[in-house]
């Protein structure tokens, strides 16, 4: 009897053990979220303000420039920048490479696009060429918000672009006051050259226009020349030197943006004229000595911070769902060698 | 220990049963888990080789674009150029168009998709930049000076610095991955190789993230650890750009690259993998719980234990079965046996008959043993009862026969009082015939008188004449009385006597009845041997016999009625038959005719006891025998009785 209760009991203890250590198998589950403890030695150089990670969502928005070289897009960018934090959102800063890359800023919009960005602000080195992919950009729900430079309002339209808000400075005033204040200083017949930016470009156009306006005011001025530059430094270096080689006698030159007048700048000082009376527009730091020596007479601020920042507060109110003007003109000041 | 029979039974099934069910399963279910664990590892370490390879190589991928990227701006004429002529450059004109000649170069390269940055930097401090801001300003310069210094200490072309804080502060990313190259140019008085600048390509860490964590299997957990063990990727990205501890990344490189070991980390098992990078020297890292694979086999574990268990219930209700079909029957069977052998069972008790099987049949037969036992028993009490009763009686036999003896006795006495006075009855008949014509006569000559004295012929000599005739008559009947008292007078002393005298008086007693009733009576007397004994009691059987003779006769109303006596001697005995024509006895009767009280007459008529005296007057006190059968015509009684010699 003993014997085989034994045998028994043994029996069941063995399954007992067997079941026991096959569940056991199992058993090193309980460790838990500890992970950092298992190879870190410690969270060390955190990041300042955390890595944002995609699924904590926000908002993100793209601001969309022309060039790389441009110092004006770099306080453009800061601003923008600063609606960054102040509103909470993600910015993503693109640009093509120089004022003319059109196709590398339609090939940004698209990619965009395909990114599901959600609001671009953009800054077109074209008023026309950007349209297309704007449109298909806006179709998708993308939110667009036009800086700087006037898409050309009737092609919008047709192509069914309609609403989009626009942020800039009143260029034609801007170029006219900066023009006008070059202007004012002639009294003896003087011929004057106007160095334009991309002509497809509506802030452009604006400009030209303003100065001529201004310069046919003054009848002792007679423009001589009305070359493009491309908005650009070098570009403008050369222009220059064509237009001063066919028109020795140019006494006063009006550059549609800060760094053309700095390419023409660089031309007087080699040829060592310091009669000619340039006036810019952008007010960029780098102008700065160039006003203060009297080689730049004039250049017109036009906030491209502010023009940075209420393209993506605009964009950001849209998405919102929050009214937004049609059109913000942001103030031009004047600033001479006297302002500094 | 008896009583533990039938449990220990029931034990030892359910150990069998177990032994030979559930441990074969179980073990079944380990080995299987074993074998599929054995194979399940295989395939994951494959599985992990293959996609640590593919990892690595995409990893090399990557570095690869990124170092012929470098390459080419190294070589780009234009920014050797203008490194070459670093100087302090204060017109505005030369720095803006410089930045924008290189600006130009710079962003044509900035396609590669992931790449935040391309920074160059002149010897003297100069910064070209191209990415994802145009703000370049507070730029990190003891980053720069930091990177500079590692990357010239490096042997490698391109030095792989790892997860790095960004040397550009206004990024929108603040640690990315970084791999720089000093820019240099031969001097040509010297010959000696001199910096021309830095080149630092900014890569996107959230970018590689997203990349690499592609087709990474989900139980998985792969790494990138750079050679300052900072994290460039985990699959949660909060773990980025954090160090790990160096003695971690230590006890991997004892490790042989490209085989799995194990790896304990915290309180949890992995299976670990590595590869090392030609290019960067960083580690790729695989990581896979244990627990991962032990839960995709926790089905084998589950099902084998659901089935164990649902065994083990089984075995419970069979050993219920078993206990209820055959083990109890059979342990009631043991203590009724028990019983029966202590004595102590109750009559009546059966087993309850459940199945028709084995155990069934038992129960049926074991009943029936019970039923038989019960009848044996009863059977044996009742004989002991009457052998109780035999032992009485054999006790008080002597006593009850000495009783019935005398008993018989009396009723013989009774019995013989009763038949004499039976017969004194049928000698009072017989007298009457025998007297009825003397005494007719004697009439006749006493009426004879008063005529002959009218006639006048009464004479002296016709008185006397008449006298005498009537006292002859008149002495003949004397005569007879005296012949009946003397026959009726029982002899109490044995005596010798002649067979015909005896036979003679006693048909002289019926002469007169037969002659009215017109019987013949044929007499054949042969011999006449001297018999001794009771003469007037053999005298009254043949009466008897005789007068029954008679009576059947006359009730049978047979024509020609006759009697024959017969009487002879054969083989010493005297021999008397005596037979009739009447027709005979009843075959069933005639065993019956000598038992007392047995009468075939009519009621009234007969005692029934005639023919038992009869026997009992010649078989016990004359040693004779009698005896009675038919003949053709009737009935014949044969009287033997030894006679004298």
């Amino acid at each position: 009897m003993k014997k085989i209760a034994i045998t028994v009991a043994t029996c069941l203890l063995t399954i007992l053990v067997i079941l026991a250590a096959f569940e056991a198998c199992n058993d090193d589950r309980s460790a838990g979220p500890h992970q950092d403890r298992l190879y870190m030695a410690g969270r060390q150089a955190q990041d300042p303000q955390g890595q944002p990670s995609p699924s904590a969502h926000r908002t993100r928005v793209a601001l969309v420039m022309k060039t790389l070289t441009n110092p004006f897009f770099i306080e453009m960018e800061k601003g923008a920048r600063r609606a960054e934090q102040d509103l909470d959102i993600e910015l993503i800063v693109k640009t093509g490479a120089k004022e003319t890359s059109v196709d590398q800023q339609i090939a940004i919009i698209e990619e965009l696009t395909e990114q599901k960005i959600e609001a671009i602000v953009i800054a077109p080195a074209d008023s026309t060429r950007l349209i297309p992919a704007l449109r298909k950009a806006w179709g998708k729900g993308v939110v667009i918000v036009n800086i700087d430079n006037r898409l050309d309002r009737e092609h919008a339209r047709k192509a069914g672009l309609n609403n989009i808000p626009f942020i800039s400075v009143d260029n034609q005033r801007g170029a006219y006051i900066s023009a006008k204040h070059v202007s004012d200083q002639i009294t003896r017949p003087t011929e004057a050259a106007i160095l334009e930016g991309i002509r497809e470009a509506d802030n452009a156009v604006q400009r030209k226009k303003g100065a001529l306006r201004a310069f046919r005011e003054n009848p002792n001025l007679s423009v001589v020349a009305i070359e493009t530059a491309n908005w650009k430094i070098d570009e403008a270096y050369k222009v220059a030197g064509q237009i001063f080689r066919s028109h020795p006698r140019i006494g006063v030159v009006f550059c549609s943006n800060d760094m053309m007048a700095l390419g023409v700048i660089e031309y007087l000082d080699e040829k060592k004229r310091r009669d000619v009376l340039v006036a810019g527009f952008d007010n960029l730091s780098e102008v700065q000595d160039a006003l203060r020596a009297g080689k730049l007479r004039v250049t017109i601020d036009q906030q491209a911070a502010v023009q940075g920042y209420e393209g993506v507060r605009a964009a950001v109110d849209l998405l919102r769902k929050k009214d937004v003007p049609a059109e913000t003109l942001v103030d031009v000041r004047l600033i001479t060698g006297k302002d500094i | 220990m008896k009583r533990c029979i039938p449990s220990c039974i029931l034990l030892k099934v359910f150990a069998y049963l177990t032994l030979t069910g559930i441990i074969p399963l179980i073990l079944f279910g380990i080995i299987s888990y074993n074998v599929s664990l054995h194979a399940m590892n295989e395939s994951i370490h494959d599985l992990t080789r293959m996609t640590l390879s593919a990892k690595m190589n995409f990893l090399e991928l990557v570095m690869d674009e990124v170092e012929s990227l470098m390459a080419n701006v190294a070589g780009h004429d234009d920014i050797t150029a203008v490194l070459k002529e670093d100087r302090e450059e204060k017109s505005p004109f030369k720095k803006l168009s410089t930045q924008a000649k290189i600006g130009y170069i710079l962003s044509g390269y900035l396609n590669l998709r992931g790449l935040v940055s391309i920074d160059i930097f002149s010897m003297s401090g100069t910064h070209y930049h191209v990415g994802d801001t145009l703000n370049v300003e507070n730029t990190k310069l003891d980053r720069k000076e930091s990177l500079f210094e590692a990357a010239r200490a490096s042997s490698r072309p391109v030095y792989w610095a790892g997860i790095e804080e960004n040397v550009n502060a206004h990024s929108a990313h603040p640690r990315v991955i970084t791999a720089v190259r000093i820019l240099k140019t031969m001097n040509m008085q010297s010959l000696v190789e001199e910096p021309l600048g830095l080149l630092i390509v900014n890569y996107d860490a959230r970018y590689f993230h997203d990349t690499f964590m592609q087709d990474t299997p989900r139980s998985q957990t792969y790494m990138v650890i750079d050679s300052q063990s900072r994290i460039v990727f985990h699959p949660d990205r909060s773990f980025i750009g954090t160090t790990v501890n160096p003695d971690f990344t230590a006890n991997l490189l004892i490790q042989k690259p490209m085989i799995p070991f194990r790896n304990r980390i915290g309180d949890q098992d992995y299976s670990a993998m590595y590869g090392r990078s030609g290019k960067s020297g960083w580690l790729l890292l695989s990581l896979t719980p244990q627990r991962e694979i032990a839960s995709a086999l926790a089905g084998i574990r589950h099902n084998t234990l659901a089935i164990a268990a649902a065994c083990l219930v089984l075995c419970l209700a069979f050993s219920l079965l078993l206990y209820r079909n055959i083990v109890r029957p059979v342990k009631k069977m043991t203590d009724l046996f028990r019983k029966i052998q202590d004595g102590t069972i109750r009559p009546g008790v059966r087993l309850e008959e459940m199945s028709r099987d084995e155990i069934g049949d038992l129960v049926l037969w074991f009943n029936t043993f019970l039923r038989n036992l019960e009848e044996k028993k009863e059977a044996d009490r009742k004989l002991k009862l009457q052998q109780k009763e035999l032992e009485e009686l054999n006790r008080t036999l002597e006593e009850r026969v000495q009783e019935e003896l005398q008993k018989n006795r009396e009723k013989d006495a009774l019995l013989i009082t009763q038949s004499r006075q039976a017969a004194m009855g049928q000698m009072i008949g017989n007298i009457a015939h025998q007297w009825r014509q003397p005494l007719n006569a004697v009439g006749a000559l006493i009426q004879l008188l008063p005529e002959a004295m009218s006639h006048g012929t009464l004479t002296s000599r016709y008185l006397d004449f008449q006298t005498k005739k009537a006292m002859d008559l008149i002495q003949f009947m004397s005569r007879t009385i005296d012949d009946f008292r003397n026959f009726f007078r029982p002899r109490k002393e044995k005596q010798s006597f002649r067979l015909q005298e005896v036979i003679a008086s006693a048909i002289s007693f019926l002469e007169g009845s037969l002659k009215n009733r017109g019987v013949i009576l044929n007499l054949k007397v042969q011999d006449d041997p001297s018999l001794y004994g009771f003469p007037n009691e053999y005298a009254q059987v043949i009466l008897n016999i005789l007068q029954n003779a008679l009576d059947v006769l006359i009730e049978r109303e047979i024509e020609h009625p006759e009697v024959t006596v017969s009487a002879f001697t054969e083989n010493g005995k005297a021999v008397v038959v005596i037979g009739d024509n009447g027709g005979g006895i009843a075959e069933e009767d005639l065993d019956r005719v000598f038992d007392p009280y047995f009468s075939t007459k009519e009621e009234g008529k007969g005692t029934g006891i005639g023919l038992y005296m009869s026997k009992t007057i010649i078989e016990q006190s004359m040693a004779g025998k009698l005896s009675a059968h038919n003949t053709p015509d009737g009935a014949e009684f044969r009287i033997e009785v030894p006679y004298e010699s």
